[in-house]
């Protein structure tokens, strides 16, 4: 019997999966696909064949892939690496194969996120693949991810105040599309630098003093809108300039450099408090001596490391004098309660009067 | 023409209305239940207001708030539809001008607010559980056959409440059900309940923040004296509950109303208008976004609820 075609797919994680998409490819020439738009459905079928108690990333994560392998997916990606998040392959393979789906899953990392790491993963499937073609992959890959995080962040600074409503997503869009087209990391670079022209072009009105959110948390959630209720867009519609500092290319100093990130935080923490947290107290720190308007702390429910976080940041926050607002995002969140917390957040900053 | 302003706030449980005038005095207030349907408690409380109010006053603006405030918001033309956290904490500024802390747990939520120099600096809400709110203490009042009204009396006369586990309504219930089983008498229990509503609402909603005098106590569970007693002891401050409490979210709302700029005329005879709203499911994709359409005299005035270009075509 033939082998099957090998078709690949990414969990949605903010716009990230075109990059891992784009390793599979081009190292291990499978063929990949996008898993469909996450909708209540995918929630659903990821609460009923997870455990009840995971995180939930997990759960989501787990219903766009049922839907990918509806689709014919059979390689399903995960980046590996992190909290609770480095173990989820092995179950995620048990549900999709309790379900009748012969599936492999291919974890990018084992534990250290390091390009040695990475090449050795993909070269036990393709003993083919050399050093030189995957150091071209790897660094037209993390080219795109440094432009995706500095693109978005700027667009995030600025998106409240465009003239015509819409514009830095369309741009933004347009960037996404082209920079997977991208041979080499020349070639991704000068992608990455056409379109920071384009999106500083875009006609804005800010005021000098705006409202300033800053956005700290669990990765998942602050990276994937769908999966926090489109925080970001409600703030931009709001004319607020959105602080996040917090993306991908983050990730090898959150695992790499916890050190420095201890050492940031104004001796709220002192040693390691796992995965992204010690990073979040570092970021909320600097945010609120830069005299924020105010935080948003977002995570899924169940996630350990950012409850740990969250005493820390309840302490920083009096002291500073920074409000701080914590929202906890599951498989049953309504976006309505999540819109009244966040118009009230916001109305307290502008009551304030400084507007 | 003397100008008046209207908030209505329409929780869960019960719809609040307040009419005043441009120096913030109530001219008129209704307190009605909602009963499952927000649209009808509205024209209760409007024909009520209508009734009560001085002839020579005329609504300039109309605001709304509590979780029906958009629909209602829609029907009714209003010039503010605002949330129920800013609404209370202007509200309760106009009457307690230095209020510090306000305390709050309704029928479905509980929420603390945070005031200095009337500002509010913090503020927090119940999230993913609805223990320690109003329905779960008239589930339990159900449960113990005893009128809500009565509730608080009875726990008054306890010496010595029951503990009941405070964090999760589901545990308090089953440890209820045990302290009756093993002889607690009825006050002890209902005491314990009302012990147990104060410490949840403190770990879970005032969990890390700095309650300080004067502290208001706001929502329908403030009119249980027993829990208003448990907070005074479990706080060490007294704890202030205004007779105007409940109006408190529409007050804020017919203030915010008095701030804004420009004016909508509100007429009474909207009481007349059938109002008609329609729950359609858009099938074009697995999200089945839930499309609400208000239809004033069969005419559709307003929909919401779809996320995509594609709910549209449904509508």
């Amino acid at each position: 019997m033939a082998t099957p075609r090998k078709i690949a797919c990414s969990p949605k994680i903010g716009d990230y999966h075109i990059l891992t998409n784009m390793l599979v490819e081009r190292c291990l020439g499978y063929e990949t696909m996008l898993v469909p738009p996450m909708t209540k459905r995918t929630l659903e079928l990821g609460a009923r064949h997870s455990p009840d108690m995971i995180c939930t990333p997990f759960k989501k994560i787990m219903g766009s892939f049922i839907e990918a392998a509806e689709m014919g997916a059979n390689v399903f990606i995960m980046p590996g690496a992190g909290c609770r998040l480095g173990f989820y392959d092995v179950l995620q393979k048990q549900i999709l194969s309790d379900l009748g789906y012969d599936c492999e899953l291919f974890v990018l990392f084992d534990y250290f996120p390091t390009a040695t790491r990475l090449f050795k993963a993909l070269k036990e499937v393709n003993k083919d693949l050399t050093q030189d073609a995957f150091d071209t992959v790897f660094y037209t890959a993390a080219q795109i991810a440094f432009d995706m995080d500095s693109l978005s962040d700027f667009m995030r600074r600025h998106m409240g105040f465009e003239v015509t409503k819409g514009t830095f997503e369309k741009y933004y869009d347009a960037y996404l599309k082209e920079a997977p087209l991208a041979q080499n990391a020349d070639e991704a670079k000068a992608i990455g630098l056409k379109h920071k022209e384009k999106l500083e072009s875009i006609p804005i009105n800010k005021p000098k003093k705006p409202v300033r959110i800053g956005m700290v948390g669990e990765i998942y959630d602050l990276v994937e809108p769908f999966s926090n209720c489109y925080i970001e867009k409600w703030l931009a519609e709001h004319a607020v300039e959105i602080v996040r500092p917090f993306g991908l290319t983050s990730m090898p100093d959150v695992i790499f450099n916890v050190e420095n990130a201890i050492a940031k935080s104004g001796g709220y923490v002192d040693y390691n408090i796992g995965s992204t947290a010690n990073e979040v107290i570092a970021q909320a720190y600097q945010m609120m001596n830069d005299k924020i308007d105010g935080i948003i702390h977002v995570k899924p429910a169940s996630c350990s490391p950012e409850i740990t976080a969250m005493a820390i940041l309840q302490n920083m926050a009096q002291d500073h004098e920074t409000p701080i607002m914590y929202l906890t995002f599951d498989t049953e969140t309504g976006e309505a309660g999540v819109h009244t917390r966040l118009e009230a957040f916001y109305d307290m900053i502008v009551m304030k009067g400084a507007f | 023409m003397k100008k008046a302003y209207l908030g209505i706030d329409i929780g869960s449980i019960s719809t609040k209305g307040v009419v005043i005038n441009e120096n913030k005095d109530i001219l008129a207030s209704s307190y009605l239940w909602t009963m499952g349907n927000p649209i009808q408690a509205v024209k209760n409380v409007l024909n009520e207001l209508c009734e009560k109010m001085d002839s020579s006053y005329t609504v300039v603006n109309a605001g709304t708030t509590g979780s029906a405030r958009k629909l209602i918001g829609v029907a009714l033309g209003a010039r503010v539809v605002k949330n129920e956290i800013t609404a209370h904490a202007v509200g309760t500024l106009s009457v307690v001008p230095d209020v510090k802390t306000i305390l709050e747990i309704g029928g479905q939520d509980s929420k603390i607010i945070l005031i200095n120099n009337g500002v509010v600096m913090d503020y927090a809400m119940n999230t993913l559980c609805a223990a320690g709110t109003g329905s779960f203490l008239s589930s339990q009042a159900k449960r113990l056959d005893l009128e809500l009204d009565s509730f608080a009396d009875l726990a008054l006369t306890s010496n010595n409440p029951a503990k009941i586990a405070a964090r999760c309504t589901v545990f308090a219930e089953s440890d209820l059900v045990h302290k009756a089983q093993i002889g607690y008498s009825k006050a002890d229990i209902v005491a314990g309940l009302c012990r147990a509503v104060v410490l949840n609402y403190l770990n879970n909603v005032g969990k890390g923040k700095q309650i300080k005098a004067p502290v208001v106590f706001q929502g329908g569970v403030s009119k249980n004296a027993a829990v208003v007693k448990e907070f005074e002891k479990e706080l060490q401050l007294p704890v202030h509950v205004d007779d105007s409490g409940h109006l408190m979210g529409a007050l804020g709302v017919a203030v915010l109303c008095k701030a804004e700029k420009e004016e909508t005329p509100f007429d009474f005879n909207i009481t007349e208008v059938n109002f008609e709203t329609k729950g359609i499911e858009c099938t074009q994709c697995p999200n089945n976004c839930e499309i609400i359409c208000v239809l004033k005299n069969n005419e559709m005035i307003d929909a919401w609820g779809n996320k995509c270009e594609r709910g549209t075509q449904v509508q």
